[in-house]
């Protein structure tokens, strides 16, 4: 999936750092102010119709990542460009052209939607603002917007309230799909939904892509569903991305500890019961305070002296597969 | 201190109270019977049944799971046992549950309070929400063992410290007089559960607690439950919505849909050979880790609404198997197979065919 010439999105070398506000007993005790480096340099492309899996854990900095290829966040270094155009341009007529191709689902599904507008307001807003269809034609194109998520038209008269949980995702997916993108960065989408509604949408975004040719990037902390989704996946650990691969490669060949252990952990469905020993000790560290040497140094059970000092290059596996360790063997 | 005192001398007869079902001549003893319990929640003249006509015995040792989408009644169920949901808006409309001789909803509050915390214990879903964030995670610990008067204040650091050293956090003594706020959340999960196993309680309720936490904390959380459990042989009950969870840790599994219990096997059981559709239904929308992408076979419809009772199979609108008798028949879980049971009407033909 990885055969396009040239990316449609790439991030490159970026560098998102939010400063910790100094107290006055800071600046009294003369403490220099330290920031937390959310993502720490990461660079990715994404090719035209892929969809690429952002898997990590909290404090990975998958969703600050995801804002940030939406131009959201400020970046400290680096750049981001969608066809060609750097995101962070933030002229009107820039920022406009970008959401016209680039949209987001975000994960809350009730949070997302204003309480006080009728779903059909909801979506009315957006093609007005972008004039996307004639005014007359706008009731119309809310029905086929709902219809292409599998929502009845009535659903537009109704408020966010009125509605479950996998009915306002839809909604948020509908709004997303009213501008006509190319791409959508979906954070956690299904995340919040029970399994049987989970399925649902997990369809229809798999159609969605087909019949609209959509590149998605696809955000969760939920492994299997990444997988059942994405053509390539790029596993984060404290600000960086540590492995990418082809979902096969990632899932079948890990190469990088992290990625083992992080799959070792997972609850598998086809198991017994089983006598447990926990694969990772210990919590993520701090990005206040981010080790020396490679950042997994403190969890992982292959460590190496070498991993305490010295930042492991990006081991190049396949073709399509890179592992950030000293020893990826 | 006088109302402390009434509560510990009330703790101490009830503590040695175990032997019911004593005389049982099968391996399998019952600690908890469930028998035809019914919960309503009442609000603005609308009455929801969050759980319905629901029996269930669990077995002295094991590890039993409840699993089901929100608003199964799950949590609800869970919170019954303790009496912990307030009256009103819940109403307990019917049935009894047996705990060591006594029906626990026949319990006056005192009595039901020396019950909480040293026979049955439970650890919340969230972790940052279950401790109070301005008193130190020690002096919460033993909290209950102190209001008790069983623990002296001078001692409580002390038996604080080895609690949590029990349950894996480094360097216990250093951190013993810390807030949870400077904990992460697997470590606050942690101190829930020293808090849960302080007074070496015979049954533990789980509800949901690795639901808040990364995949890797969710691992070490599991594997310290399955460890303590072992250790002392307690009974527990895992909540989970999460399938893979309860495959992994469980004896035997309930399955919950719209309040009641439509399928009760061993786990191995009900995950290979599912004998109700729902069950089945659940397994097929599931993603797996461990296999390519395949369409999933999604759960059409959503969950009903349990303002409006109905008859019938609450499942029945989203049934694939769906026959018209379903939709008016009085459904009740039956034994269908040995040990297996399952509250469909054509829970037969699965077994045979393994498939409808």
């Amino acid at each position: 999936m990885t055969s396009s010439p040239a990316p449609i999105l790439s991030i490159r070398d970026i560098v998102i750092a939010f400063p910790r506000r100094r107290t006055i007993g800071d600046l009294l005790a003369g403490k220099q102010a330290v920031s937390a480096r959310a993502v720490d340099g990461v660079s990715l492309d994404v090719f035209e119709r892929e969809t690429l899996g952002l898997v990590g854990e909290s404090g990975s900095g998958k969703t600050t990542l995801g804002r940030t290829i939406l131009g959201l966040y400020k970046p400290t270094a680096g750049d981001v460009l969608f066809e060609g155009r750097s995101v962070f341009d933030n002229t009107p007529d820039a920022r406009k052209a970008l959401c016209r191709s680039l949209q987001m689902v975000f994960q809350n599904p009730f949070s997302s939607l204003n309480p006080r507008m009728t779903v059909g307001q909801t979506i009315a807003e957006v093609l007005r603002f972008h004039g996307i269809t004639e005014p007359g034609g706008i009731k119309a194109e809310i029905e086929r917007l709902l219809g292409l998520v599998g929502l009845a038209p009535d659903i537009a008269s109704r408020a966010p309230r009125a509605l479950s949980g996998g009915q306002c995702q839809r909604v948020g997916l509908a709004r997303a799909m009213s501008v006509r993108p190319t791409m959508l960065v979906l954070d956690e989408a299904v995340s919040a939904l029970d399994v049987s509604i989970q399925a649902q949408v997990l369809n229809l975004l798999m159609d969605l892509r087909q019949s609209h040719g959509l590149t998605m990037i696809f955000i969760a902390h939920e492994l299997s569903v990444v997988r059942h989704i994405s053509h390539r996946v790029a596993v984060m650990y404290l600000g960086k991305v540590v492995e990418t691969g082809t979902c096969a490669e990632i899932f079948n060949m890990p190469r990088h500890p992290y990625t083992q252990s992080l799959l070792a952990a997972v609850p598998r469905l086809g198991t017994a019961k089983r006598h447990r020993t926990a694969v990772l000790q210990g919590d993520i560290p701090s990005p206040y305070n981010i080790p020396a040497g490679c950042r997994f140094q403190t969890r992982c059970p292959k460590v190496q002296s070498i991993c305490r000092s010295v930042v492991p290059p990006s081991q190049r596996i396949s073709a399509t597969q890179v592992a950030d360790c000293h020893f990826t063997t | 201190m006088g109302l402390r005192n009434d509560l510990a001398s009330a703790a101490m007869p009830l503590s040695s109270a175990g032997t019911y079902h004593s005389g049982r001549t099968t391996a399998e003893v019952p600690i908890l019977e469930i028998e035809n319990l019914t919960v309503e929640f009442r609000q603005r003249g609308r009455t929801v049944r969050a759980v319905n006509e629901v029996s269930l015995s669990v077995f002295k040792g094991e590890t039993l799971g409840i699993v089901g989408e929100s608003g199964s009644g799950k949590s609800v169920l869970c919170r019954t046992i303790l009496r912990l949901l307030p009256s009103p808006p819940a109403f307990i409309q019917s049935g009894e549950i047996h705990f060591a001789g006594r029906n626990l909803l026949s319990l006056t509050e005192g009595e039901i309070q020396s019950v909480r915390g040293a026979e049955i214990a439970m650890i919340f879903q969230n972790p940052m929400n279950a401790l109070n964030p301005i008193w130190p995670i020690g002096d919460q610990i033993t909290e209950g063992e102190r209001v008790l008067g069983r623990l002296r204040s001078s001692d409580a650091r002390q038996r604080a410290t080895e609690l949590l050293r029990r349950v894996g956090i480094p360097s216990p003594e250093l951190r013993v007089d810390e807030y949870p706020h400077q904990w992460s959340g697997g470590m606050v999960q942690r101190a829930v559960i020293a808090m849960a196993i302080a007074r070496e309680p015979k049954l533990i309720l789980a509800d949901e607690p690795t639901t808040a936490l990364d995949v890797t904390i969710q691992d070490q959380i599991l594997a310290l439950l399955m460890e303590l459990q072992e250790a002392t042989s307690t009974t527990l009950i895992l909540v989970s919505h999460d399938m893979a969870v309860v495959a992994e840790t469980c004896d035997r599994v309930a399955v919950m849909y719209a309040g009641r219990i439509v399928e009760l096997a061993r786990t191995a059981d009900v995950f290979s050979q599912p004998c109700h559709p729902y069950s089945l239904g659940l397994l097929q929308s599931i993603p797996r880790i461990d296999a390519e992408a395949q369409s999933l076979i999604s759960i059409s419809g959503q969950p009903p609404d349990l303002a409006g009772f109905s008859p019938g199979c609450s499942f029945a609108p989203r049934c694939k198997f769906v026959a018209p008798e379903c939709r008016n028949s009085k459904i009740t879980l039956r034994e269908v197979k040995p040990g297996h049971f399952s509250a469909c009407l054509k829970a037969e033909n699965m077994v045979e065919g393994g498939r409808l």
